[in-house]
């Protein structure tokens, strides 16, 4: 099988990763709960070392979350205590749309930057005037999980602070490829980002690195202060009710380690290769219209494409049947789609991997081809 | 023999400490406290040696993780002997 879905989840992981979830779920007792917990203990004190190295945050910023999505809600809904208006790109997932949507009835409403796809002026210009409005929290993806378009973080957060706008910072795309230093940043408040793909971790692992006061989305047993009648009012244990995935986590750090080992710069020159193979191997292919940047530094390693008269779910079924995997349809990003006009017809998305080779490339690129001319 | 305990505001913290104090080669265990020093419930905090004690301190004040209280062994009890 020939694997371009990661920004989906990473399929393929560094063998230390399934190692450190076997020996966890042989070893491992239930984290922070007393005596024998002391190997389960080390797991999620090392993982969260890893993250903040990786990221130059502290460990105690960093709280282990289910996914993404999971982090997102409690960092929208911690900010979202009283807030009136929203500011947020027009790349974002549905992971940050829905939960700000509903919180529509709770009076908040959410206004949407609209900018052009791999223009990051425009977008600066644009989350300028928005903020000029006035604005309670900002949420602003690194990397649109549809188009691969590295929106300007850094730059963004300037702007969010001169504001005194706190900014949520949706990691899900770039976190393992995209080198991001929270103690550079100004404005923002939480960055939010899954264990399960450029982080190489397994499934139902995330991380929410917390830059400031958090409030808890689930309540219930810590370990600890168990006699207060709330949780704890300390990171991360504020934010961590009931058992942890332990297992994922070991796995998780070890994912993290690969990351740094290799380095974020170094696992997205080797994507944007693959990307910029892909691209080569379709310009002799006419009905294959492909999303990418003018700049290299514009778009990481996710590419969209439609192939003309023939729907973006069709032509993945017909890879599929060929042992390739990419992914069709909206992404789960509707927004990203409406803003870039793609929305009607969707499109075909390829993301390779730190594994993916240039074999993977031409192979798609061959049979791609094919199916655009039959 | 570790006969002090330093109370930490949670365990990630007190796992900080330990890892501070072994860096500078000071032994220290992570321990579970007895109830009786835990007016919250359930909570864990940093053991070391009596005779470690002041170093640890310095150092864990340097390192920005100072302990919450400062317990010590005195005949079957613990005593607090500071913050």
């Amino acid at each position: 099988m020939i694997y371009l879905d990661s920004a989906a989840t990473t399929l393929h992981k560094p063998p230390e990763v399934a190692r450190a979830v076997m020996r966890a779920m042989r070893e491992s007792a239930n984290a922070g709960r007393g005596e024998g917990s002391g190997y389960a203990d080390s797991v999620l004190i090392d993982c969260r070392k890893e993250a903040a190295a990786l990221f130059c945050a502290s460990p105690e910023q960093v709280a282990f979350c289910f996914n993404a999505t999971h982090a997102l809600n409690i960092a929208i809904n911690t900010l979202a205590r009283g807030a009136r208006r929203c500011v947020v790109s027009g790349y974002e997932h549905n992971a940050v749309r829905r939960p700000l949507l509903s919180l529509r009835d709770a009076g908040l409403e959410t206004a949407v930057v609209r900018s052009p796809l791999f223009e990051p002026e425009f977008f600066l210009y644009e989350l300028e005037r928005e903020l000029e409005h006035g604005a309670d929290f900002a949420v602003i993806t690194h990397v649109s999980n549809v188009f691969g378009f590295v929106l300007p973080i850094e730059r963004a957060d300037a702007i969010c602070a001169e504001h005194g706008v706190p900014l949520i910072i949706d990691a899900s795309q770039s976190a393992g490829c995209i080198s991001l230093d929270l103690s550079k940043l100004k404005a923002a408040r939480f960055v939010a980002m899954p264990g399960h793909k450029g982080l190489y971790g397994p499934q139902g692992t995330g991380l929410l690195i917390c830059l400031g006061e958090a409030e808890p989305f689930m309540y219930g047993g810590t370990g600890q202060d168990s006699r207060s009648e709330g949780m704890p009012d300390y990171l991360p244990e504020r934010l961590e009710a009931g058992t942890q995935n332990t297992h994922g986590i070991a796995g998780l750090t070890e994912g993290i380690r690969f990351v740094r080992a290799r380095t974020p710069e170094g696992i997205l020159a080797h994507e944007q290769a693959i990307v910029r193979r892909i691209l080569r191997g379709l310009e002799s292919c006419p009905t294959v219209k492909t999303y990418d940047a003018p700049h290299l530094f514009c778009q990481s390693g996710v590419l969209s494409m439609e192939v003309r008269g023939k729907p973006s779910e069709e032509v993945a079924e017909a890879l599929a049947a060929q042992g390739i995997v990419t992914r069709a349809g909206l992404h789960c990003a509707p927004l990203a789609h409406e803003t870039a006009g793609t929305s009607e017809r969707g499109t075909l998305r390829v993301s390779p991997s730190a594994f993916s080779t240039p074999h993977d490339a031409d192979v798609f690129c061959e049979r791609l081809i094919r199916i655009a001319r039959n | 023999m570790a006969d002090c305990l330093f109370t930490s505001r949670g365990q990630t913290r007190a796992q900080l400490m330990v890892s501070a104090l072994e860096h500078t080669g000071i032994h220290a265990s992570l321990r579970k406290l007895p109830l009786k020093l835990a007016n919250e419930g359930c909570a864990y905090g940093v053991a070391v040696t009596e005779d470690d004690r002041e170093r640890a301190l310095r150092t864990l004040r340097l390192e920005g993780l100072p302990p919450r209280r400062v317990y010590c062994e005195r005949g079957y009890d613990w005593t607090e002997v500071g913050r």
